[in-house]
């Protein structure tokens, strides 16, 4: 047996029980996989856009609000 | 999906020896050994939030207005942050996967950008405010800000390297804990324990000022709990730890641990900035250059609580230096697919994870050597900014934790989306209110 074989041999043995420590779901390989796309009803995407709209009025308002308390 | 198909990577392989570890002490009934291995992501999360501004705005709360009704509502506020914090926990642990990562998997690019460019921006300027509480901090031992500005991007990059979550976390948690020293500043104050039981039994007086202050003080106090940051963070941290759903005990265990101390150490804040309320001192210039509090308390709670308060003040900014760090390099990891975003991974396995855990510490540290900059606007201002941009994260949050394809058993209990619903209502409620009277106020009585 060559060095390099004993090594392979080794690491093999090792990842056989350090893979018992993780669920099969918890692999990178696994884990890499994109989950897929969550169908979004009309009433989601309508209530997320008046979500994102209405916070970006607020922070623009606190944003004003800010540059006059500066220059003053 | 089985073991089978798949040789380990390198990540595989660190996060697997500390699994294994946690599988024995289970298997051996050792309790003791297992919380302490499952301790992290929710002790940390809590005390990163206890951050800069986060104990500025309590003392500034303190001093402004006693303790009459925010000690209750800072207590108050913390049990909302471990209610969103533990439903975080909960899908991190169950779909191994990051808060990013599902929202761009699950809703698409165009709101995974959206929510994360909001991550990025308050991120950033809570970065700058962290190095500013760290500069406070020093300042008191007299020294120079740029020191504040090395030592703080210093310890994003040394902690980082090392390839290994384990080693990272525990470096945090052991700074972390100095975030009790305000606790010595509060003893010092002396507080009376009487006024303490009265305010959190009837959450009064409420104090005197503006409403426009009082509002301010009120969001700076949740954002000084709840924030997007925090979504993102734990969530991440409780994948990279590896746990899993036989886990989810001890992730709640391990995020009340941390709510609890969390909680102590901020209502500690308040009460050791109390003898500038009882004395009327002026608060209002105190964060901006100069050694703040700190200098200003010495005369009241003696150079020792002085010294406690300005330490506890550099171990805030250090803290939460790494773990809102840290959130940046999890969201913007996981926004692309296949790129690395771990810990357990080496720099060229995973560049963009820590380009922006370092790259966020470093554009902060430049930022704030920027001379004339706004330091003091930009501090208190920078919770309100969170709490503005939280309510979005908390919806997808909510539809994600209801997401039975994805949570299966671990679904959300009706009271969880009560609670849940109720919290982003009264947050945006809070922000609206702010934004609608200091906007009034400034635009129209000022005109």
């Amino acid at each position: 047996m060559t060095p390099t074989s004993h090594h392979h041999r080794t690491e093999a043995h090792a990842d056989d029980e350090l893979i018992e420590g993780l669920e099969p779901d918890q692999l990178v390989a696994n884990m890499s996989k994109p989950l897929p796309r969550m169908q979004l009803s009309r009433g989601w995407t309508v209530f997320f856009w008046a979500l994102r709209l209405f916070v970006l009025l607020l922070t623009a308002m606190v944003v004003a609000v800010f540059v006059v308390d500066l220059r003053s | 999906m089985t073991h089978d198909a798949f040789a380990l990577t390198g990540e595989d392989r660190e996060r697997a020896a500390d699994r294994l570890r946690v599988l024995d002490a289970r298997k051996r009934g050792r309790r003791g050994l297992l919380i302490w291995l499952l301790l992290g992501p929710g002790v940390l999360v809590m005390l990163g939030e206890n951050d800069g501004p986060s104990m500025l705005s309590y003392a500034a709360t303190g001093a402004s207005y006693g303790i009459g009704f925010f000690l209750p509502f800072i207590a108050l506020t913390f049990a909302a942050a471990y209610f969103v914090q533990e439903m975080g926990m909960r899908l991190g642990a169950v779909t191994h996967r990051g808060y990013g990562e599902l929202l761009f998997q699950r809703f698409g690019p165009f709101w995974g950008w959206f929510t994360l460019a909001d991550l990025i921006v308050t991120n950033l300027i809570t970065l700058i405010t962290e190095i500013i509480a760290i500069r406070v901090g020093m300042s008191f031992f007299g020294i120079p800000s740029w020191v504040a500005v090395v030592v703080a991007v210093s310890l994003v990059v040394i902690s980082a390297f090392g390839s290994r979550y384990s080693r990272w976390e525990r470096i945090s948690i052991s700074l972390a804990i100095f975030n009790l020293l305000f606790i010595v500043s509060a003893v010092l104050a002396k507080p009376s324990p009487a006024a303490i039981g009265h305010a959190l039994l009837t959450w009064s007086p409420i104090g005197v000022g503006s409403l426009q202050q009082l509002l301010l003080l009120v969001c700076s106090n949740i954002g000084a709990t709840v924030t997007p940051w925090m979504l993102f963070f734990q969530q991440s941290a409780t994948v990279d730890k590896g746990l899993t759903p036989r886990d989810i005990g001890e992730g709640r265990l391990d995020t009340a641990v941390g709510t609890v101390i969390a909680t102590l150490a901020g209502c500690a804040a308040l009460l050791a900035a109390l003898p500038l309320f009882i004395h009327h001192v002026d608060v209002s210039k105190l964060t901006q250059g100069g050694a703040g509090y700190a200098q200003a308390l010495q005369p009241y709670i003696g150079p020792w609580g002085a010294t406690f308060f300005a330490l506890g003040l550099i171990e805030a900014g250090a803290v939460a230096m790494l773990t809102i760090s840290a959130s940046t390099a999890y969201g913007l990891g996981e926004a692309f697919v296949g790129a690395g975003h771990s810990f357990n991974r080496p720099l060229d396995e995973a560049p963009v994870f820590y380009l922006a855990n370092i790259g966020a510490a470093v554009l902060a540290g430049a930022i704030v050597l920027i001379p004339g900059l706004p330091l003091l606007q930009i501090t208190l201002n920078a919770n309100l900014l969170a709490v503005l941009l939280t309510p979005p994260a908390l919806v997808f949050l909510l539809v994600m934790v209801n997401d039975r394809e994805l949570m299966g058993r671990q679904v959300n209990a009706l009271w969880n989306n009560v609670l849940g619903i109720a919290l982003t209502v009264f947050i945006t409620a809070a922000g609206t209110l702010y934004a609608a009277v200091a906007f009034v106020n400034t635009f129209w009585h000022a005109g």
